[in-house]
């Protein structure tokens, strides 16, 4: 039903006619011709369309033309075969028969060859270009990984300099956190520039904590502690949340992961004053 | 034997470059072509050499006719129009013909030849042509016999695209309920 009247909505749409003029573009004529292949009321409405723009032409002919034209035109068509046909069978000239000294089977086993060498070439170009296809993926894929990898190396580049150029300042302080009776083994350096407000994490002795716990900075300004930030792992050279003048003291606690307001103190693993 | 018959059979003549082609487009086309050419040329022997020439090029080129492109019909045409303003850029035309240029295409009054001689079915056919309006005229006949494309015909008539397809569009249903009472 639906189909029916998108039908006769085409057909009233002036496609039809316009495909009759050969008036569209390429794609939409050949869609039409297949339209019209599987739908007989469309293959009639063109086929009238037609017969009303062959009845329009024929109304401008003053008459039928000449009863000889049938007969001149078929002399015509043969006269044109007769040529051809003797532009076929006419001997070479003798000089190039000498120059080239083909034989016709000569002459076909030449375009054989060439037909099969060409092949095979188009055969060879075409392997060749699907595997070079592939390698230009693999290539892709390589300098991907490779442009995300000089991209890290940038950054921790940039975070090394940044880190350094505060090291050089003459107002930076290492600090050393000892380790308390818990844990009498750890050890933490820091530096400090308040000024700058940096703090670094320059080196972490401290035990590995269980899942769920996590290492935290404090500082400890005016008997208070402050957050300075969640350690990640044990890593060297971390950078902490700035903390500016005033601090006393710094302190790590365990604390459970991602951190807590204020600190677990019997859980305090390494402290130094400033 | 049907219109589609008598098509596929021409198509396939042609295909394999049969001069029988040939004889079933002059019985059933060349009227029509003969309308087409002479609108072009404005001269009945002249018109005469053009459809002869045209139809040689129908039968050499009959093999790469492409019946999902287009229609038959509508190929021929092509050509003959083709050969027909071909003629009308020879030498010998334009020597002979030049005052007529202005008056192409003008209106359906302006046919070639219309004398007491004319057959009756023909006259008919004329009447049925002059109840489209000069307007109408002047689009259908500078688009299907001039070749004209749409952009081409609204330089030409000094009109608006738009109303030049609109234009075309009426007057081709207009011609397309008359064939169907």
């Amino acid at each position: 039903m639906d189909e029916s009247l998108n039908i006769s909505a085409f057909m009233e749409s002036g496609h039809l006619e316009l495909y009759v003029l050969g008036d569209l573009p390429v794609e939409e004529m050949e869609s039409i011709t297949r339209l019209a292949a599987t739908h007989p009321e469309i293959r009639e409405e063109i086929e009238a369309i037609e017969a009303s723009l062959i009845s329009y032409a024929e109304a401008h002919a003053p008459n039928d033309p000449a009863g000889g034209l049938l007969s001149r035109t078929l002399k015509a068509i043969d006269a044109e075969f007769e040529d051809d046909r003797e532009a076929l069978l006419q001997p070479q000239p003798e000089s190039q028969t000498r120059i080239l000294d083909f034989r016709p089977r000569w002459a076909w086993a030449v375009a054989a060859s060439i037909l099969v060498v060409s092949g095979a070439a188009n055969f060879w170009l075409l392997s060749n270009w699907q595997t070079s296809e592939q390698n230009l993926l693999a290539l892709r894929q390589e300098q991907e990984v490779l442009a995300a990898q000089f991209q890290q190396a940038s950054q921790l580049v940039e975070k090394s300099q940044s880190q350094l150029a505060i090291l050089q300042l003459p107002s930076t302080r290492q600090l050393e956190l000892a380790g308390l009776p818990g844990s009498p083994d750890s050890r933490v350096t820091l530096f400090w520039n308040p000024e700058e407000q940096a703090l670094l994490v320059a080196n972490a002795e401290l035990k590995a904590l269980p899942e769920g716990f996590q290492y935290q900075l404090w500082a400890i300004i005016d008997g208070q502690p402050v957050d300075a930030g969640l350690l990640t792992g044990l890593e060297a050279w971390q950078q902490m949340k700035g903390i500016g003048p005033g601090a006393q003291a710094f302190a790590i606690t365990i604390e459970p992961t991602g951190g807590s307001i204020s600190p677990t103190l019997n859980d305090m693993v390494v402290l130094g004053n400033v | 034997m049907t219109q589609h018959s008598i098509e596929a059979d021409i198509v396939r003549l042609l295909a394999s470059q049969e001069k029988e082609a040939i004889r079933l487009i002059f019985r059933h086309y060349r009227r029509a072509l003969f309308g087409v050419i002479i609108s072009v040329v404005k001269d009945e022997a002249l018109a005469e050499d053009t459809l002869q020439d045209a139809l040689v090029k129908i039968w050499r080129n009959g093999p790469t006719y492409d019946p999902s492109k287009g229609r038959l019909y509508t190929w021929m045409l092509n050509i003959c129009r083709n050969a027909a303003i071909d003629k009308t850029r020879s030498r010998h035309f334009q020597a002979g013909l030049v005052t007529q240029k202005e008056d192409f295409f003008v209106s359906g009054s302006n046919l070639p030849h219309l004398d007491t001689e004319t057959p009756v079915d023909t006259l008919d056919l004329r009447n049925w042509v002059t109840r489209l309006s000069p307007e109408h005229q002047e689009v259908v006949n500078l688009i299907y016999f001039g070749g004209r494309t749409h952009q081409e015909a609204s330089e030409e008539l000094n009109l608006p695209l738009g109303t030049v397809k609109s234009r075309l569009r009426k007057a081709l249903g207009i011609l397309r309920t008359w064939m169907s009472p």
